[in-house]
């Protein structure tokens, strides 16, 4: 039964592909009603503001539409969607970090790994969600590719265009900071 | 208590998910329904394009000026015989006919071809009157070629030498024709020994004008190559031509262009508008993702009542993980569905503590409607009489989408923060949105427990995804720029491994300037393709090389120096200096002290022999090392090459042209390249490489092995 569903919906989801491809607003509605969610919470994750992460998934959803007839549907449409969707956010923050900062220099804690263990409380989704959010943009950056896509250092500084040090030292500093914040919470509740 | 590290805190949102705001769909659409921009590999082909139309351009107009240059009086003032390969062709067939083709325009034709050897008149009145040309030309006769007819007799160096050049002229209406018009006739006489020294001496005679030899001229090949050159004088219009048309074309088609989106806009506006009112082929889809049921004791997981007559529904209700269902069935679906669809596809559902109610009821009372709803994620808790969800599609003849993600219910005995919607009639689309300060809801500390175990399991569940992933993160890797454009300059040294010899002299190095550009394209992150155009030399060195100079003696015959000499040992088509092999030497000795020749004309210089050449690299690269802004990459390939200048020097000064040069040549080329990203897209980059010419000259050694060392910009898009 699950088999059949899945390619019944595999199916549907072909169909809609191609709609798109086609330019049918159809088929690019369907698209966008089962994906947004999801790509719309990873734009939320990676820029700092909701404002930002309106106007990347805006242009990224473009993107999907404008380059869907590429997708030769191999792997997961997910995936590719994910990806695209990533891309363009790394291209936003990219040219954001050179019109601000440049963080591209050797932090000498980059081989600091006292990481603190944490007692476990609960924390609402919105503010862990908040405290990524108010991290510094690469900081951000690194902490969501390394913890959230998985990706190696190494990965993250060819991506990121930065040394593989400054990508271990920024996640490293990352950590501190959100470390930082939920301690405070665990102490403000305690007190 | 239980410790865990930020990490692991994090890890509850990694799949985060929100519903956007609805506004965000209409501007996406206003954008979509906006004429697209153009692409930028357009704009970067067409100046591609543009690069090699200004480099052809110079080219053309580079040899059609070489053609006049060889034609020009200086030339023959300077007595510089230009051999070329077409007379030898003539010399071995002992007679050749060239027929110029089609389209020469009379006029034009012959001033470019005689008017600078010959007097204006008498060539004005040979084009005026169209008549056809017949050029015989004895080439065994060695002229000097002079702009008079008693020049030409003066100049006469040998009694053995004859000249003959008639133009005969006859009347013909259409003037030149391809099957008519204009036929050189080159007779040898003499055989090929005193090629070396070969001027044509031509008489023209015009009948109709005056009935006596109006010129004695020199025509050498290079005039006829001129005129072969002039049929391109009325193609020029036709690119233009063709332009033209491709832009109409072009015009043409983005009006067809625009039309297709105006159909696209009506059809896609069409397909939602049917999509919302086709009353037939309807469907419903629920899919509740990741929904756990556990706990349950007297209701069903899922109940999902389609009231819609003539429907099929289909319930799937996988990965449903129930744990201690003692009485009901897991699932319930009761299908009411009579002709149409409804799917509701509710998976990995988990329900815990529900121990009356259904988790999830959604009524689809969607008669001739679609009805989609995605409910993801959701996560029931505690959740003990009420609905979670209450899903109420009263829409008739509407489409209601709803889209519920990520929705949390906890410890609230009531109500859940889902929002239930009803659709009025007249709305065509509804979303189920999730409002922040409904979904928030305060988490205890054994929720957050539950919470952490519900991601393990999710975890568990999608590790198959995991090698997709990490297909992900690699293509996100090599999602990078893929074209750049370089242009490059260098210095290049060619060399001969083989100890080749040319007139008994050991073949120098010679160095020479390279320059360029290339294109490349990026096929993975791996492997690169790259082409371009590139002025490259070949060169060689001969020092210390014996010759004599013909014009300081004054009635030496050619033979006397040359009779042993083999063809092969020419280098150079100039008549002006007779270079001698150092095995020759003793035989030129000899006849030095038997007093045929003069001591005094024997004299030694350094021989340089410069081939250029216009080339077009095939290039496959393979990047060895790609870190952070450093790039090395191996390249490897062929080439073609034109030949574009062919000199050679005489102790610094050009006294002609490389005997037997081939007009293309064909080589290999391997390369390394190492690139540093100076600024944004911008690299700078070294090149150290070698190239091999297969045969640059015929019948004769020349350095084929070339190091070079380029350097340069390199753009990337």
């Amino acid at each position: 039964m699950h088999n059949q569903i899945n390619t019944f919906l595999k199916n549907d989801l072909e169909t809609y592909i191609k709609q798109c491809v086609q330019n049918d607003r159809g088929g690019q509605l369907k698209i966008y009603q089962l994906f947004s969610p999801v790509l719309y919470g990873i734009c939320l994750k990676y820029m700092k503001n909701e404002d930002d992460a309106k106007d990347v998934f805006q242009e990224a959803f473009i993107i999907v539409f404008e380059k869907i007839h590429q997708y030769k549907f191999e792997g997961s449409f997910e995936g590719w969607l994910k990806r695209i969707f990533i891309n363009k956010l790394i291209e936003t923050l990219n040219k954001k970090r050179k019109e601000s900062f440049f963080l591209d220099v050797f932090d000498p804690d980059v081989n600091v790994t006292d990481e603190e263990e944490l007692e476990i409380f609960p924390i609402e989704q919105e503010k862990l969600l908040e405290y990524i959010r108010d991290l510094p943009d690469q900081y951000r950056m690194v902490f969501n590719l390394y913890v959230f896509e998985k990706m190696k250092h190494k990965e993250i500084a060819e991506l990121l265009k930065i040394s593989e040090g400054t990508s271990k030292s920024n996640l490293n500093r990352a950590k501190r900071i959100l470390q930082k914040r939920i301690l405070s919470i665990k102490n403000f509740k305690t007190a | 208590m239980k410790k865990q590290n930020i990490e692991d805190i994090f890890s509850s949102i990694e799949h985060f998910s929100s519903v956007p705001p609805p506004e965000l769909w209409d501007k996406i659409e206003e954008q979509l329904d906006q004429p697209k921009k153009k692409k930028r590999a357009i704009l970067w082909w067409s100046a591609a394009a543009s690069l090699l139309l200004g480099l052809s351009i110079p080219s053309v107009l580079y040899f059609n000026s070489k053609s006049d240059k060889a034609i020009s009086p200086g030339a023959i003032e300077n007595k510089n015989v230009f051999l070329n390969k077409e007379i030898d062709t003539d010399q071995d067939s002992k007679n050749s006919t060239i027929k110029s083709n089609t389209n020469i325009q009379t006029e034009k034709t012959i001033r470019v071809s005689s008017i600078k050897n010959k007097s204006e008149q008498s060539n004005q009145n040979a084009a005026n009157q169209n008549n056809l040309v017949v050029v015989e030309a004895n080439s065994s006769s060695k002229v000097n070629a002079e702009t008079s007819h008693e020049k030409t007799k003066e100049n006469v160096k040998s009694e053995t030498i004859a000249a003959k050049s008639t133009l005969t002229e006859e009347k013909l209406p259409n003037g030149f024709s391809p099957n008519q018009n204009t036929s050189f006739k080159s007779n040898d006489n003499k055989g090929v020994e005193n090629a070396n020294a070969i001027v044509l001496n031509t008489s023209l005679q015009n009948k109709n004008i005056s009935k006596e030899a109006v010129a004695k001229d020199k025509f050498d090949a290079e005039n006829k190559m001129a005129i072969a050159a002039n049929d391109n004088i009325q193609n020029k219009n036709a690119p233009k031509e063709a332009v033209a048309k491709d832009k109409l074309d072009a015009e043409n088609k983005a009006a067809i262009a625009a039309n297709d989106n105006i159909q696209n806009k009506n059809t896609s506006k069409e397909s939602v508008a049917k999509d919302k009112f086709d009353a037939e082929n309807k469907t419903a889809i629920t899919a509740n993702d990741n929904i756990q049921n556990k706990n349950i004791s007297k209701e069903s997981v899922a109940k999902d009542k389609f009231d819609a007559e003539n429907k099929t529904a289909i319930a799937a209700n996988d990965n449903i993980q129930n744990k201690n269902a003692p009485k009901e069935a897991v699932a319930k679906d009761k299908f009411d569905a009579e002709n149409k669809t409804a799917i509701a596809a509710n998976d990995n559902i988990q329900n815990k503590n529900a121990p009356k109610e259904s988790v999830a009821k959604d009524k689809f009372d969607a008669e001739n409607k679609m009805a989609i709803a995605a409910n993801d994620n959701i996560q029931n808790k505690n959740a003990s009489k009420e609905f979670i969800a209450k899903d109420k599609f009263d829409a008739e003849n509407k489409t209601a989408i709803t889209a519920n993600n990520n929705i949390q219910n906890k410890t609230n005995g009531s109500q859940s923060g889902i929002v239930t919607e009803n659709l009025p009639s007249q709305k065509a689309i509804a979303f189920t949105e999730r409002k922040n300060t409904d979904a928030t809801v305060l988490l205890t500390k054994t929720d957050s427990l539950q919470l952490a175990e519900l991601h393990n399991l999710e975890e568990s569940l999608k590790n198959p995804k995991k090698e997709k992933e990490i297909d992900e993160k690699a293509s996100l890797i090599s999602k990078a720029e893929k074209w750049s454009v370089e242009v490059f300059a260098g210095i290049a040294n060619s060399e001969n491994y083989k100890n080749d010899k040319t007139l008994g002299n050991v073949n120098s190095p010679k160095q020479s300037n390279a320059y360029g550009v290339k294109t490349n394209y990026k096929l993975n992150k791996k492997w690169a393709v790259s082409s371009g155009l590139k002025i490259n030399e070949l060169g060689q060195s001969l020092a210390n090389v014996s010759y004599i100079d013909t014009k300081s003696i004054a009635f030496m015959k050619p033979e006397e120096v040359s009779a042993d000499r083999s063809p092969s040992t020419r280098i150079s088509n100039s008549t002006d200096f007779v270079f001698v092999a150092s095995a020759t030497n003793d035989n030129v000795t000899n006849n030095v002290n038997n007093g045929v020749m003069n001591t005094a004309s024997f004299e030694s210089g350094d021989v340089d022999q410069r081939l250029k050449y216009l080339e077009m690299p095939f290039e496959v690269s393979y990047f060895i090392l790609n870190k952070n802004k450093t790039t090395v990459s191996l390249n490897t390939g062929g080439f073609v090459g034109k030949l574009i200048s062919n000199d050679v020097y005489l102790n610094g000064s050009a006294i002609g042209e490389n005997q037997n040069a081939n007009s293309f040549v064909y080589g290999s080329l391997l390369s390394s390249t190492l690139q540093y990203r100076l600024y944004k897209k911008t690299n700078v980059f070294i090149e150290p490489g070698m190239n091999y010419y297969v045969n640059p000259l015929d019948n004769q050694s020349f350095n084929q092995f070339q190091w070079s060392f380029n350097f340069g910009l390199n753009v990337s898009f």
